[in-house]
């Protein structure tokens, strides 16, 4: 273990030799390999080499197996952002005449990280062996065994990326993660969910009414969301492990834009009991704590800084909607837009520093981030209308609607807008949230 | 009165012909000929032909005006990103405040709509302040505050799903629903 420490501590130490040469931010960790500072990252090399059997030969079916499970992994983690998963396979092996598992032939090939694993498959069960080596130094960084059913093989893949990526540089890995929205498949509007990349997708709702605004609780067993089924717009909690819908809010008005503070022991909400849009801080039996704003426009769409001290908002008291931060006591307001004459939506990056919204544009909506000091104006969409961003849990991406295909469809995209890419086809979806990766 | 009398039996011989044109037609066709129609409109005196036997005719005139009254709960209109009352919705008001004074039964909601464009949050929040802007005019016009309630939809419920200026002018609106008479 202390010989194990010491080399991550000598590796952490040279690769952040390297990124710090290209970001010039030093982040000094010791049980980490890398930590990447937003922009200016540097990523990883990493091979993966195809499974091989635990015992005898792969039957064409276990091969085809092992190709989907290592290809989602491939994918996963060039998602990531932290690692660029090297394009070789055995086909390359062969004709560089490298033995596929000897650590000598990726090492001739310049990969310093490689993931080989071993699969068995016995009835319905996946069970994987997977070692994490440094190449350079011959060493196992990480090994870990893997049981599933196939059915499951997703799940069992995007595990396996979520401790790569954390075991190597310490972010909170996103692959396990879900994405919730609003889906319009018949004339009802109801709540989906589907993995982050698009797959799994499920219906969670089947009320026939309007379902609007889902967002996850921090520990992700949640969701809140507005739901017009009893006639007016209240909040209501639908447990994903139960199935079961219990109604939290429903002052008369509406009950919309809830927001989880960060311990998830309290929601922030737009009322209008009133007799005015305004933002009011309520427990989870749906208990009035606090109003925090107190002004005759419209007050909207509250979203929580991740350390839960402060709250950005939509208020259009200075004649059109923009971007508002308070206190989480509905104190020192500070109006943060001043780019665009509309502005909506705010998501506080779970990194802090910035904070992605909707800005009006000729065909409707851009999605932006700024700094929370009001500086770092980015426009990272063009095409269509883009509304609703809202981010993954380690900050690097930001899923979204858009209809630049003439269809409303789930985006995500990178944190500084490049690889934007649909995880829905058709259905009208609107109104995406990401589950933070607890 | 005679208008309204003349009017509404012509309204009901074009209902009859029309049903009748819809169904078989057995017999009663050139009762509700055309030329009859306008002949009769001549007439100060209400011919029988076109009322059905189970109304009277005060039952009749009754029934149309109600319709007529009914159909003047007009929507009204709204500017993008906007709740104030425009003068011809305040017009429109003015007339629908007479329609409940003059059926003070009648309890009606007002539901608030946006166009497409703004967050789903934002519109709910706005479609709210345009219900109450109506709600609060009528009350100001004397209508009892416990006959009006108010409901957002934002930009849930379009009537026209088109993606123009045309569709989202029709769309920023307040309707008046009666949910009791």
């Amino acid at each position: 273990m202390e010989r194990f420490l010491v080399k991550i501590t000598i590796l952490g130490f040279l690769f952040l030799f390297f990124s710090s040469i290209f970001s010039g931010t030093v982040f000094a960790q010791t049980e980490i390999y890398v930590k990447m500072p937003v922009g200016g990252y540097a990523p990883m090399d990493i091979g993966i080499a195809e499974f091989i059997p635990k015992e005898g030969e792969f039957s064409p079916e276990e091969k085809e197996i092992t190709q989907k499970i290592c290809q989602i992994i491939r994918d996963d983690l060039n998602f990531s952002l932290m690692f660029y998963v090297l394009d070789v396979d055995s086909f390359v092996f062969n004709v560089l005449e490298q033995d596929w598992l000897n650590l000598d032939g990726w090492f001739k090939l310049g990969v310093k990280t490689a993931l080989i694993g071993k699969l068995k498959i016995k009835d319905d069960q996946i069970d994987v062996t997977m070692i994490l080596h440094d190449v350079e130094r011959l060493k196992k960084i990480f090994a870990h065994s893997y049981k599933t059913k196939i059915s499951n093989l997703r799940g069992l893949a995007h595990a396996i990326s979520d401790d790569i990526v954390y075991k190597l540089t310490g972010e909170p890995p996103i692959f396990s993660t879900k994405i919730a929205f609003v889906s319009q498949r018949d004339d009802a509007k109801e709540i989906y969910i589907c993995d982050y990349d698009g797959y799994n997708l499920k219906k969670l709702t089947d009320d026939n009414s309007i379902n609007l605004s889902p967002r996850f609780s921090p520990d992700e067993k949640r969701i809140t969301f507005t739901s017009y089924k009893e006639g007016n717009p209240d909040l209501w909690i639908l447990d994903l492990k139960e199935n079961k819908n219990n109604k939290i809010s429903s002052e008369i008005g509406l009950n919309s834009a809830a927001s989880w503070s960060p311990d998830g022991k309290n929601l922030a909400l737009t009322l209008t009991r009133d007799g005015n849009a305004e933002i009011y801080l309520i427990n989870q039996m749906g208990e009035i704590k606090r109003r925090l704003t107190k002004n005759w426009a419209i007050d909207s769409s509250p979203c929580f800084s991740p350390n839960g001290k402060q709250i950005a908002f939509t208020s259009d008291r200075a004649g059109a909607p923009q971007i508002y931060i308070m206190d989480v006591d509905g104190s020192n307001v500070r109006r943060l837009t001043y780019q665009t004459s509309y502005n909506d939506s705010p998501a506080w990056s779970p990194r802090g520093d910035k904070i992605a919204f909707v800005t009006r544009s000729a065909s409707g909506f851009d999605i932006c981030t700024i700094d929370i000091t009001g500086e770092n104006f980015m426009r990272l969409t063009s095409e269509g209308s883009n509304e609703n961003p809202q981010w993954s849990s380690d900050g690097y991406h930001l899923v979204f609607s858009s209809n630049r295909s003439g269809e409303n469809e789930i985006y995500i995209m990178n944190w500084d807008g490049t690889d934007q890419k649909p995880i829905t086809k058709g259905g009208e979806n609107y109104s995406p949230c990401w589950s933070t990766g607890h | 009165m005679k208008k309204v009398l003349i009017f509404s039996l012509s309204l009901l011989l074009i209902f009859v012909f029309s049903g009748c044109a819809g169904k078989k037609k057995e017999g009663i066709e050139p009762k509700v000929e055309l030329p009859k129609i306008e002949e009769e409109m001549e007439k100060p005196e209400v011919g029988e032909e076109g009322i059905p036997p189970e109304y009277t005719e005060e039952e009749v005139v009754r029934g149309i005006e109600e319709l007529g009254q009914e159909m003047e709960l007009k929507n009204i209109h709204f500017d993008f990103d906007k709740y104030f009352l425009r003068p011809e919705a305040k017009e429109i008001l003015q007339r629908n405040a007479r329609t409940l004074k003059a059926n003070p039964s009648i309890k009606i909601r007002i539901e608030g709509h946006c166009d497409e464009r703004g967050t789903v949050e934002y519109n709910l929040a706005l479609g709210e302040k345009r219900a109450r802007s109506a709600q609060n005019y009528l009350i100001n016009l004397g209508i009892d505050p416990g006959r009006i309630s108010i409901i957002s939809y934002g930009k849930e419920r379009p009537v026209d799903l088109d993606h123009n200026e045309d569709a989202w002018a029709k769309n920023r609106r307040d309707e008046f629903i009666i949910i009791s008479r």
